[in-house]
């Protein structure tokens, strides 16, 4: 009968004589190398994220991974993991002597699906495993088969021995759900082995989550943003496991974080990858600058919960006055998933999110990524239904009318990465948007069709239908910014903040931004 | 030679009139309308019904358009309007229509039977048209559905209407949220749906008879070339519909009348795998 | 007594059939048209190899899961690449060209059962013989292959085989991200989903001593994934609720004293009225786990 492979000691002191491998912190390790990537280049269209990266990970190492939101961490953690195809560029992978080498662009052959070895197993067979930004648990399962389904070697997966050798397959199949209880019970999540892994918090599932990728056997880790959107309970549990990976188990990590987080892992660290402007700088931690300090005046902030806030900044001259649009006890689902609220405890009571916005005012909403800000957008623009709480603006109940009756009651709202209307051209945008008058700039453009313009392009003409169409009392944008070039993105900044000394504006800013002071630049 | 193409190309203009009414209701809503199937099977029986009634050609073929219309804005007021309302997913949409689309049929059953009818209007007369010999019931057929399809063409391109329809076929939470009511535009959705059934039921009909299955092979090889000619636009679906008459006439007389739809469907699949590759540049999909 | 012989062997059939879709649709996620074709399959190839060859019951059965495995290699290569709705579009166009297959591989001429003749198109095939020569044999014989394909299906699906694809219908690229292969395990779950539509083929062949191309009908297909999605999915119980009511409705119509003609067209409309009201009100069928929404 196959081994299951070890377990997890969470809570078992190592023993007085057996030598760590663990590099001391601030020195570079001189683990084999595991892996290396050269000229790694990804373009989505015409927006270049990675322009010739290169880097290479050591064993033991652990390597945190920051950037702007946009400047491609999530896109050069999806190709590492085999998730996404480069442009171009090289990867190499060593491990136990064994070489691979994976050059891109791939040959026609491999691209029809033959003899194609990037893929996601691949990665992981060398392994290279990985966790999601939105976890990605099974959900119709539950939490002992979430972490039962990952344990490798399984007889009973291979269908002809699970019919074949059937006593065998069960008696290892006890073994496996005894393992699954054991790695729970270590997580704090003993009693809720049966539980269905959508009814689980944040704070836990993430937990779960990377329980579930060492249990699969992964040696090199890369996690997507670990301590996103997590309560600080389940802030010190994550760091705590992640410090037991990387010294105990010696797993190399690779961990994405934004600025706030960071220095609660930077202890851990050995090395800093910073990516900007599609280039990779190595740093060691100490060296590295410290991540920038939030400088907004603390005049009125209001938690949302799990992290996120809702800043309000002082516009000049006008005093906020009344109340227009509160949001009260909100709790938004996306199918069977909780997005907006939060359970409290495991599988306890839902908390939903509640804000006031005064008019007039602007605010900025901070929140992690995979926290739900875009869902929360949706639901007050009316495109997704809310399961519980109300959205009353200027004292009316909004959370039951169409989109469409929410526009006419004065509220506007942009999605983030807003396309438009691919076939349309942008004079009849312009048309269908009913804006009154022409911003500069756009007589060239009028008669092309959306789908020929730039993401910037489209973006700016998505904004400014909204800016120049009728008048609205809320504006909410998300990430209105993302993809404008800086002129562009001036002009845009300065009409938000004229409008804001009449009206109300939120503004979702992106996560790793410390400073308030650079999202209207 | 002639014949041939010129045959497939009238059954090819019915297919993309049924072709455009399954892309205009799937590119706003993403709904599979199975039920497609259901209203044109029951479109010319209500035809036939009111012929035998007594009513002239123009108000039975009416009757026939607006009863397909009908039933079509009943589905999306009591199925997939509501369901959309409770975001329900796609599968659920798919197992709604199914259900409608037995519905339908199960009632003509019923009432009508299930054997082949004709709507006898003496259109048989053969005529000759550019050297090629075509019934009346298909030359008119044929410049109906021209008709047709140009007029929508022109409504999309160019009416206040068309273009927010045409959004709505891009983009439906973007248009709601620029304030247009998208209840109301998937109603019209629905109702063209409707109405282009209908038109190609008549059509289809009028040239080779009707019983409660008739259809069936014409609606699916419909929706599989709206769904490979949609991907590009609303008259990708057109194009698609054409272009599968004229294949389907041309392999019923390389192969035999009786392999066509086997065919037709091989062919179907090979374009729609191919697109797949070709268009999937993010295979392995990471969602960011 | 003879009534209810011919009720039991068809609540087999239809559990057999019940049970295929479940390993499909609730498990691994992908709605189907295409059983009927898959049955089609199994039933021509049991005529075939009873009549024309001589072959036994058993391996003439086992003849008809091989080949309907194999060809379910077009969907399981299918669903390595499309969802949704473009593979239903693939599973209608299997089942339009294995009825295509039924109907055309016949010329007048020929003596059926050649390379030139293989189906006898629209005659059909007759005269195969029931291999246990009574009706209240037959039963036992349906009861007992129902019986090990649910043996087969309790095994499979509550081992990890079925876990993973579980894991699979809710969230593919995650498990690969595991390491775990999910190609095989769709071909293995496609060619068992397809192997018992076979075997209820076949024994519907067998039974009924004739069969013809309306066995390959799209109108059947529709109505075994009415059958398995009213009865639910995605447990070991749905198929048999669903064999269930499918078989028990026209019975208890008979009772309102309606023409058969009658009472079929109103099972069907009935069907459909239930398939809208479980999409709203139950969508996990009547006795299922995996909700259609």
């Amino acid at each position: 009968m196959r081994q299951i492979p070890g377990r997890l000691n969470m809570d078992k002191a190592p023993a007085s004589n057996v030598k760590t491998s663990a590099p001391a912190r601030g020195s570079r390790p001189e683990g084999a190398v595991l892996l290396r990537a050269s000229g790694l280049s990804k373009a989505f269209g015409s927006q270049v994220v990675l322009d010739g990266v290169d880097l290479e990970l050591r064993q033991g190492e652990v390597v945190i991974l920051r950037g702007f939101n946009g400047s491609g961490k999530s896109t050069l953690l999806n190709i590492l993991s085999a998730n996404l195809e480069p442009d171009s560029g090289v990867l190499e992978l060593g491990v136990n002597g064994a070489r691979k080498i994976f050059r891109f662009p791939s040959r026609w052959w491999q691209k029809l699906g033959l003899k194609n070895e990037f893929i996601p197993e691949f990665m992981f067979n060398k392994g290279f495993g990985r966790t999601w930004q939105d976890i990605r648990l099974f959900s119709t399962l539950n939490l002992c088969d979430n972490i039962a389904a990952a344990i490798p070697g399984q007889m009973g997966e291979n269908p002809w021995l699970a019919v074949g050798r059937f006593a065998t397959v069960k008696r290892q199949e006890r073994t496996v759900a005894s393992a699954s209880q054991e790695e729970l019970a270590l997580l704090g999540l003993r009693e809720e082995g049966r539980m269905l892994a959508e009814k689980l918090s944040v704070g836990h599932a993430k937990c779960v989550a990377i329980a579930r990728a060492v249990r699969a056997g992964a040696k090199v880790l890369c996690l997507d943003e670990p301590l996103a959107g997590v309560d600080n309970l389940h802030k010190k549990k994550i760091v705590e496991l992640l410090r037991v990976l990387a010294q105990r188990e010696h797993l190399t990590l690779v961990i994405i974080e934004h600025s706030w987080n960071i220095s609660q892992i930077l202890g851990l660290a050995t090395t800093i990858w910073t990516l900007e402007g599609g280039k990779l700088r190595v740093e060691q931690p100490s060296k590295a600058g410290s991540p920038p300090v939030n400088e907004v005046s603390e005049s009125d902030i209001q938690q949302l919960g799990r992290t996120a806030t809702l800043t309000s900044v002082r516009v000049a001259g006008k005093e906020a006055s009344k109340p227009f649009l509160e949001v009260d006890d909100l709790v938004v689902y996306r199918g069977r998933r909780l997005i907006v609220g939060d359970y409290e405890g495991a599988g306890g009571k839902i908390k939903g999110v509640s804000f006031t916005l005064r008019q007039p005012g602007l605010y900025h909403l901070h929140a992690p990524n995979a926290w739900g800000a875009s869902t929360l957008i949706e639901a007050i623009a009316g495109l997704i239904p809310v399961a519980r709480g109300r959205i009353h603006l200027n004292g009316e109940n909004i959370e039951s009318l169409p989109p469409w009756q929410r526009v006419s009651a004065g509220v506007r709202v942009a999605l983030a990465r807003a396309n438009g209307f691919q076939s349309l051209t942008v004079r009849e945008m312009f048309d269908l948007a009913q804006v009154r008058s022409l911003p500069e700039g756009f007589s060239p453009l009028l008669a092309k069709q959306m789908s020929s313009l730039s993401g910037g392009e489209r973006q700016k003409v998505v904004l400014w239908s909204i800016l120049h169409g009728p008048e609205f009392q809320v504006g909410v944008f998300d990430e209105p910014f993302m993809s404008l070039d800086a002129r562009e993105a001036e002009r845009i900044g300065d009409e938000l903040s004229r409008l804001a000394s009449e009206k109300i504006i939120l503004i979702t800013v992106p996560a790793s931004t410390g400073s308030t002071e650079e999202v209207i630049p | 030679m002639l014949a041939i193409f010129a045959d497939g190309f009238i059954s090819g203009l019915g297919t993309a009139l049924l072709a455009v009414a399954f892309a205009v209701v799937y590119l706003p809503t993403r709904v599979f309308y199975i039920a497609l199937g259901g209203i044109f099977a029951f479109v010319p029986y209500v035809v036939w019904a009111c012929l035998t009634a007594g009513f002239g050609v123009i108000a039975s073929f009416a009757c026939g358009i607006f009863s397909g219309i009908f039933f079509s804005v009943l589905a999306e007021a009591v199925l997939h309007g509501p369901l959309e309302q409770r975001k329900t997913a796609h599968d659920g949409h798919f197992v709604c229509s199914l259900g409608y689309y037995i519905i339908l049929i199960q009632i003509v059953c019923l009432i009508w039977g299930t054997q082949k009818k004709a709507f006898r209007l003496g259109a048989d007369v053969m005529t000759e048209v550019g050297g090629v010999r075509l019934s009346l019931a298909q030359f008119t057929g044929a410049i109906a559905a021209i008709l047709i399809l140009t007029g929508f063409y022109l409504w999309v391109q160019h009416s206040k209407l068309g273009i927010q329809f045409r959004a709505l076929a891009d983009n439906s939470r973007e248009l709601a949220l620029a304030g247009r009511n998208i209840t109301a535009l998937r109603l019209l959705a629905f109702a063209i749906s409707g109405a282009f059934a209908a038109a190609s039921a008549i059509m289809f009909a009028s040239d080779l008879g009707f019983h409660p299955y008739s259809g069936l092979d014409a609606v699916l090889i419909a929706m599989a070339a709206a769904m490979v000619g949609a991907r590009w636009s609303l008259f990708g679906a057109v194009g698609m519909g054409i272009g599968i008459g004229i294949v389907r006439a041309q392999a019923g007389f390389v192969f035999s009348a009786q392999w066509q739809d086997p065919v037709t469907f091989i062919i179907l699949i090979g374009v729609l795998w191919l697109q797949e590759v070709f268009s999937a540049k993010r295979r392995l999909e990471a969602l960011s | 007594m003879n009534y209810l012989l011919h009720l039991t062997i068809y609540f087999c059939i239809y559990a057999i059939l019940a049970m295929s879709l479940n390993v499909m649709v609730g498990y691994c996620g992908k709605l189907t048209l295409a059983s009927s074709g898959y049955f089609a399959i199994g039933a021509y190839a049991y005529a075939l190899a009873t009549v024309k060859l001589g072959w036994h019951f058993v391996p003439a059965i086992f003849l008809g899961i091989l080949i309907a495995a194999l060809a379910s290699l077009v969907l399981s290569i299918a669903a390595w690449r499309f969802k949704g709705d473009v593979f239903v579009m693939f599973s209608l166009a299997v089942q339009a060209i294995i009825l295509g297959v039924c109907v055309n591989w016949a010329v007048g001429s020929a003596e059926f059962g050649t390379w030139a003749n293989l189906t006898n198109g629209p005659l059909g095939i007759s005269a195969i013989a029931n291999p246990v020569h009574t009706r209240g044999n037959f039963a036992v014989l349906a009861l007992a292959l129902m019986g090990i394909a649910a043996i087969l299906c309790r095994l499979l699906l509550s081992s990890p085989f079925g876990r993973i694809l579980l894991a699979m219908r809710d969230d593919e690229l995650a498990l690969r991200g595991l390491g775990k292969g999910v190609k095989m395990a769709k071909v293995y779950a496609f060619a068992f989903s397809c192997g018992l539509a076979a075997l209820a083929g076949s024994l519907y062949a067998a039974y009924l001593g004739y069969i013809n191309p309306s066995v390959a009908a799209l109108d059947f297909s529709v109505l075994w994934l009415c059958m398995a999605i009213i009865g639910g999915m995605g447990n070991l119980y749905g198929p048999f609720a669903g064999a269930a009511i499918l078989l028990l409705l026209p019975e208890m119509l008979r009772f309102a004293q309606l023409p058969t003609a009658v009472a079929d067209d109103l099972r069907l409309l009935l069907y459909g009225v239930f398939l809208i009201l479980l999409t709203f009100f139950r969508p996990q069928g009547i006795c299922g786990r995996y909700r259609v929404d």
